[in-house]
């Protein structure tokens, strides 16, 4: 592969990158929850879809219909009950109880799956392509994901700036207290943001089940890092910030593997801590005044 | 020599309050509250009533429970015991959210806009759970008239006056019967000061009651038909302006023992140590 | 009253510091002799924490200087001006909650004053019966009740081996019987010889212990004297109570009708 194809790669698979921590930014931004599970939730949404899937016999592409509203609504459930409980004991037993929840998530996984890896199916879409040039080759497949992203990411700014419930997320993101003087019950505001952040997660899950393959453990030793990396290296300040950091990461990614294939990850990791020494608020957020 | 029975007490001596009681029921009243912050005794036995069409000052020192005070009737915070009633509905458990419902809506200390809200964003919100009634956005404008212009500026980069006119509209929005204010004057220069509560008349006019907390006494004395002053959480005096002096206030304000005397009033007793 | 013959062991000469637009310290030049015991009030936001971070090193001021003993300090931070004997309390107590109150006090002993073993066991020991409390010394610090969390904040500063100590407003929420405790602590702590810096909002409190008081606001010193001139004083009067009030109680007579 030429250089170039390597980094058109990477920008694809960037906006899977920042589709994934989207998710990540949101419960952080708006609930100061870092959600340890978030990779296992995505890893749950692949399992969940190769068994709709096996059930329903719909084509593969189309099961997301059916697994991200299952998710979104798991997400507000899980949300108001479990999180807002430990929330309500402090930011560490919130931190203990979502590595708790990824603990539980990946044995029962290993528990009902063994501990064999996935894939979600599509059969030639896989590898259908379309080439520019004789060096670039790029599969239909990534574009459709990238655009999916961009798209879901574009969606999701509009809707937190123009829309009612986005104005109430945002507010309550600022100042909790005050927007309960405003009148607003921050828990279902908490709720709705947990379910966008289990939805665009779920989505993610299950286009990486179609580009790769996922077992119990890749929530944590895969999916997890790049979200946060890919959420720290954008900052937590945007989504586009978030949608820059997943393309840099996956750019990081490919050229690391042009130059040897065994460093694909650890490119990233290292442009991860260079970042995190030089501008830990990432390239759109900002330092924190105190 | 101080006027006689000045009702003047040191903490540990309950106010000798003879203050006849007003008549009808209170829009909003407060019954023997004491709140506690950790192990800190912040508000003990503090009783009010606020009328409608009342402007109900509280002042006193630092420390003296004032905010305290307003925020347990705002709901952000529990009281140990007493209660707080809305035209004779208690609300003493209720959610903050559920007393907008209700109408008591809170203007809260340090402005807490949301910053990276807009103007009208801000206001936005403030609507979004109100009550039926007169004010709106556009009500709003009407009051601050430099509002409209800058309405899609964020509230972060506004001034410290700007802001509070902002956060007392945004309160204002939800059509509340009763608006808290919380130290209006805290780290403003005094001309804005001025024009802020010379916004007061208004509200009034519109049928809102005020209780509003305040750290300058004068401020306060200036615009209140009713006046309360904490000590270490407890009523040193309860009143009307007209009818309190100011080497009261002042004997109120910082309790000092031997600046008047607990002359003429009923026998206080002293509060076991505990 | 201030001894006057006392050499100076705090000097504060022209600080200055600010936040923003916010002054909190506007020039300010201060002296405090071995065996004071200066009271400081000022509404909100006047600078007192401020000023009290100035002189633990807790904030380092944007111009001025500071001497303690006759040394500049400006330059040390906390840790530093701590063991040359700067003692101070905070406005919340924050004990090491598992540790019992002997184990605080030792704490300080040890890394405030540099005591070692013996010595520290024993500085902490008698810090603990001039506190009053040496019955809670085995008690875990979390339990203790208001009065003897404060008194505890006061021991951990003592223990450091301070010449002058900052106590930052430990009345509050203290019944009359427990500011009357607090204030012989602060008077057996003056009359060992250590210099006794107080902000408080409890007047009552204040005037019980101190000889001279002064009155802060928004960054300045507003009067400085005995403390009931200083309450007196018409400037301070404006402070807390407002100018209209203040013209009010200047007026003809006590019993001119009050009021706006």
């Amino acid at each position: 592969m030429s250089w170039v194809n390597a980094i058109i790669q990477g920008i694809l698979i960037g906006g899977l990158y920042a589709l994934f921590a989207c998710g990540l930014s949101l419960m952080f931004g708006v609930m100061k929850v870092i959600n340890l599970a978030h990779g296992d939730l995505a890893v749950v949404a692949g399992y969940l879809a190769v068994g709709v899937i096996a059930v329903t016999h719909i084509p593969a592409v189309w099961s997301f219909i059916l697994v991200v509203p299952i998710f979104a609504v798991a997400g507000y459930v899980l949300q108001r009950t479990l999180i807002q409980a430990s929330l309500n004991r402090g930011v560490l037993t919130t931190l203990l109880v979502t590595f708790g929840l990824s603990v539980v998530i990946e044995n029962a996984l290993l528990q009902f799956f063994s501990a064999n890896s996935h894939s979600l199916g599509i059969g030639h879409l896989v590898s259908d392509s379309f080439s520019i040039g004789p060096q670039i080759s790029i599969a239909y497949l990534l574009v459709a994901i990238f655009v999916v992203a961009v798209v879901v990411l574009l969606g999701l700014q509009y809707f937190l700036s123009l829309s009612r419930h986005g104005r109430l997320i945002r507010a309550v993101a600022d100042d909790r207290e005050a927007a309960q003087l405003s009148g607003v019950d921050y828990r279902h505001i908490f709720g709705i943001a947990a379910g966008i952040a289990f939805a665009t997660v779920a989505l993610a899950g299950i286009a990486w089940g179609m580009v790769s393959t996922f077992a119990p453990t890749t929530g944590t030793d895969t999916l997890l890092l790049f979200a946060f990396e890919a959420v720290v290296i954008g900052g937590l300040g945007s989504l586009w910030g978030t949608l820059a950091g997943g393309i840099i990461l996956g750019v990081v990614q490919q050229i690391g593997a042009q130059i040897n294939s065994a460093d694909q990850f650890l490119a990233g990791q290292l442009v991860f801590l260079v970042l995190l020494v030089i501008r830990p608020q990432g390239l759109t957020g900002q330092r924190s005044t105190t | 020599m101080p006027p006689a029975g000045a009702e003047v007490s040191s903490p540990d001596q309950p106010a000798a309050d003879q203050v006849p009681e007003r008549a009808g029921t209170p829009l909003l009243e407060v019954r023997t509250l004491t709140a506690h912050h950790g192990q800190l005794r912040a508000l003990t036995d503090v009783s009010l009533s606020v009328f409608p069409g009342d402007v109900y000052a509280i002042i006193g020192a630092n420390g003296a429970g004032k905010s305290t005070l307003l925020r347990t009737i705002a709901g952000l915070h529990r009281p140990t015991t007493g209660s707080i009633l809305l035209d004779g509905a208690d609300v003493t458990g209720q959610r903050p959210e559920r007393r907008l419902a209700a109408g008591i809506a809170m203007v809260p200390e340090g402005r807490r806009l949301f910053g990276s809200l807009t103007v009208e964003e801000n206001l936005q919100v403030g609507s979004s759970y109100a009550r039926p009634g007169p004010w709106n956005i556009e009500r709003v404008y009407e009051l601050f008239s430099w509002m409209r212009d800058r309405r899609g500026q964020r509230a972060a980069q506004l001034s410290g006056g700007e802001q509070q006119s902002v956060a007392i509209g945004r309160a204002l929005v939800a059509n509340p019967r009763v608006l808290l204010l919380d130290e209006l004057s805290l780290g403003l220069a005094p001309l804005i000061v001025r024009r802020i509560y010379g916004t007061l008349p208004g509200l009034l006019a519109a049928g809102v009651t005020v209780l509003l907390v305040e750290q300058d006494v004068s401020q306060a004395l200036r615009v209140a038909t009713r006046i309360h002053c904490l000590l270490e959480g407890r009523t040193t005096l309860e009143g009307s302006p007209e009818g309190v002096s100011p080497q009261r206030i002042e004997s109120a304000y910082f309790g000092l023992a031997g600046v008047a005397s607990p002359g003429g009033g009923p026998s206080a007793h002293q509060e076991p140590s505990s | 009253m201030p001894d006057a013959t006392g050499t100076a062991l705090l000097e504060l000469n022209r600080v200055s510091k600010s936040f923003g637009r916010v002054v909190v310290a506007d020039e300010l030049s201060l002296t405090v002799a071995a065996g004071d015991v200066l009271g400081i009030v000022g509404p909100n936001g006047a600078g007192k924490t401020s000023l009290f971070g100035l002189i633990s090193g807790d904030l380092a001021p944007a111009s001025g200087e500071i001497r303690f003993d006759g040394h500049p300090v400006t330059r040390l931070d906390a840790a530093a001006r701590c063991r040359r004997g700067i003692g101070r309390t905070y406005q919340v107590p924050r004990p090491f909650g598992d540790m019992t109150v002997f184990e605080n006090v030792l704490v300080a002993a040890q890394q405030g004053a540099r005591l070692r073993r013996q010595a520290s066991y024993q500085r902490a020991a008698a810090v603990l019966d001039r506190t009053g409390l040496a019955r809670e010394a085995n008690t875990a610090s979390e339990r203790l009740g208001l009065l003897q969390r404060k008194r505890l904040e006061v021991a951990r500063a003592l223990a450091t081996g301070p010449r002058l100590i900052l106590l930052d407003e430990v009345a509050g929420g203290l019944t009359d019987p427990e500011v009357a405790q607090l204030v012989s602590i602060v008077r057996g702590i003056r009359d060992e010889g250590i210099a006794v810096v107080w902000i408080e909002h409890v007047m009552r409190a204040l005037t019980a212990a101190v000889d001279r008081m002064i009155c802060l606001a928004a960054g300045s010193f507003v009067a400085d004297g005995r403390p009931a001139e200083v309450l007196a004083d018409p400037a301070v009067r404006e402070v807390f109570l407002g100018s209209e009030v203040t013209t009010s109680l200047a007026g003809p007579g006590p019993d001119a009708a009050g009021g706006g």
